[in-house]
């Protein structure tokens, strides 16, 4: 039984496995006929990483039958972080040796690299999405929101994601002092809103910047979903597949 | 103790004595520092103490200061990289670090020492020093296989050069010395590194090591709390049923402030200095991981630090050798963390809410929600 996926562009293909690692060290990928998917969350299940990669973005994708390849996602992306735009990457699983290659090759195929690791054992459970609906939803410029998490955190380590019929806000309190950023529907950061009412979470900014941070190499456009003290979800628009995260908001109790 | 530490040997300009205890290397001017062996003028027996941290907390603080005063510095300036092409001065002081118990020695000195009634915060005093003319090393220091091979190999990372010697049980006092000195790592990264630094380098180094090893065993099942008191320090630790996360919370009653230190970990997230607690972090973290290591067992830990007046700045080794203490020791365990932390408000002297206000932990596992 064996796996075989070969992608045009080595560096792209190392960006979506860094845009993972924001969430998870080691993974387990679902691969069948048509996709690969990975659903996973960090050790304290504080957030989640949803990702899918359709067999039409690869150049040559053969699958033999379903397969689960579980994996450490910091090996990997050690050695992809070596291949070029200019390279060709080729991910080969044989599940009877549970071995993994990665081969990248130029163009003339005159200069091949070829890195082989050991799977890891599987893990026993398997994550699913919780089933959420959000009441508000905000396409946004990514680097911007990147930019308005990064004042955040001069303040505190927490930041309030406020979605309201008007604008996105983000805002943060500490012992220092106050930030608010405001991010107009009328100005050029915001894409779209679709909100009845105001909508707020707080989060721990640890857990969202490494998840922006990692995914802005992919896209300049954020979809944000939220709900009043609910999970917020994120999605990334990428070609023929899906990347979206959740992260578990920060509820103060008395 | 006091009758032991012929102080008027301090006039003299040629000193004889065992060494080490240690050698020092300070952080002044770096990359040109002070190095030298430092010289007790106690007898042989004594001496070996003055290098054997766990043994410390066994005597009044009084002769913990005198012991550290009995020492005579003799200094040197050089570069930091003057250990890749050790001139014989060098090599003599490299010597003197490999050694596992004292040797003699003696030390010509260009004048008389000087004693600088220096204290700080957080480094230990110094005793009488002066310039450094001649040293002779009288016998042979006495030097365990591993350390001749870490030294010998100059292909291994220092960090691996760390971990090999305490794996063999070498002690963590003379791993400090070895790194200090510039003797371990690869041949052309060897440096001389201030005592200071190894000091927090060599309980770091360990202490991931362990980390990585931790973080895959199985959790806890209870609250436990460990506590320990010494030369005016109390620590006490509370090991959580939860994944590997560590916080340290300091509060110095000689200095009230309004609330703890603190600073912490999270996994997964780049690693920081701990700003606020320095060293002191480092010294702790590593018995929780000994002891969470040596058990095959995972926790979430926080560390409860009170300074009383009383204690004079001697070192972090305390609260290294205080948490090793409390851990070796009959602990108290709860079903919750509200148990916990009531029964913590008994044994602590500052107000327990005052912990809780200045613990990230303590919020993070409170107000932080999780995905079902």
């Amino acid at each position: 039984m064996s796996f075989r996926m070969r992608l045009s562009n080595a560096e792209y293909f190392a960006d979506l496995i860094k845009a993972i690692s924001a969430v998870v060290e080691e993974g387990t990928f679902v691969v069948d006929k048509d996709s690969i998917k990975m659903v996973s969350m960090d050790p304290a299940h504080i957030s989640l990483v949803d990702f899918e990669l359709d067999k039409s973005a690869a150049e040559e994708y053969i699958c033999s039958e379903p397969m689960n390849i579980t994996i450490s996602i910091t090996e990997l992306l050690k050695f992809l972080k070596r291949g070029k735009k200019n390279e060709s990457i080729t991910i080969l699983y044989e599940s009877d040796k549970k071995k993994l290659t990665v081969l990248l090759s130029d163009v003339t195929s005159s200069k091949e690299r070829s890195f082989t690791t050991n799977a890891l054992e599987p893990i026993v459970s398997r994550t699913t999405v919780p089933n959420l609906t959000f009441e508000a939803v905000a396409r946004v410029n990514m680097d911007a929101l990147a930019d308005a998490i990064e004042d955040s955190s001069l303040v505190s380590d927490y930041v309030r994601f406020t979605i309201s019929p008007d604008a996105v806000t983000l805002s943060a309190k500490g012992e220092v002092g106050a930030i608010q950023i405001k991010l107009s529907k009328v100005g050029a950061a915001v894409y779209e809103i679709r909100a009845d009412k105001e909508v707020w979470a707080n989060f721990s900014i640890n857990y969202v910047e490494k998840i922006i941070k990692a995914a802005k190499t992919l896209s300049e456009e954020l979809t944000i979903e939220l709900s009043t003290n609910k999970p917020i979800r994120f999605s990334v628009p990428i070609p023929s597949g899906k990347l979206g995260y959740l992260v578990a908001p920060r509820i103060e109790t008395a | 103790m006091s009758a032991w530490i012929p102080t008027e040997r301090f006039q003299d300009r040629v000193v004889f004595g065992a060494s080490p205890p240690t050698v020092l290397v300070g952080e002044w001017g770096y990359p040109k520092v002070n190095i030298g062996p430092a010289v007790s003028v106690m007898e042989k027996d004594f001496a070996g103490l003055l290098d054997v941290y766990e043994k410390w907390l066994d005597f009044p603080i009084e002769e913990l200061l005198l012991m550290r005063l009995s020492l005579l510095h003799g200094k040197k300036k050089v570069s930091v990289t003057a250990s890749r092409m050790p001139s014989r001065f060098i090599e003599s002081f490299q010597e003197l670090a490999t050694s596992s118990t004292p040797v003699d020695t003696e030390m010509e000195l260009e004048s008389k020492p000087a004693l600088k009634p220096l204290f700080y915060i957080r480094e230990p005093p110094i005793g009488p020093s002066a310039p450094l003319l001649k040293l002779r090393i009288v016998e042979n220091p006495s030097v365990p296989r591993v350390v001749e091979k870490v030294v010998g190999d100059t292909d291994l990372k220092a960090a691996n050069a760390v971990i090999t010697m305490y794996r063999s049980g070498i002690r963590q006092e003379q791993i400090t010395r070895l790194l200090s000195i510039g003797l371990l790592g690869a041949k052309n990264e060897r440096k001389i590194v201030p005592t200071e630094w190894s000091i927090t380098a060599v309980d770091d180094i360990i202490g991931k090591t362990l980390r990585k090893e931790v973080m895959k065993n199985p959790l806890v099942n209870y609250y436990e709390i460990y506590g320990f008191e010494a030369l005016y320090n109390r620590v006490y630790i509370l090991l959580l049923p939860l994944k590997w996360m560590f916080e340290v919370l300091e509060y110095w009653h000689s200095m009230p402030s309004m609330l703890p230190y603190s600073d912490h970990e999270l996994p997964g997230f780049p690693e920081k200095y701990p700003e606020n607690i320095g060293g002191v972090y480092h010294a702790t973290r590593l018995p929780v991981l000994e002891h969470l290591s040596a058990r095959r067992k995972q926790a979430a830990a926080l560390v409860f630090i009170e300074v009383f007046p009383g204690w004079l700045p001697l070192g972090v080794w305390r609260l290294r050798e205080i948490s090793r203490k409390a851990l070796s020791r009959q602990y108290a365990k709860t079903g919750s963390l509200d148990e916990a932390l009531s029964l913590l408000s008994t044994r602590l002297k500052l107000p327990i809410e005052k912990w809780i206000r200045a613990s990230w932990l303590l919020d993070f596992l409170k107000n932080q929600t999780r995905l079902e």
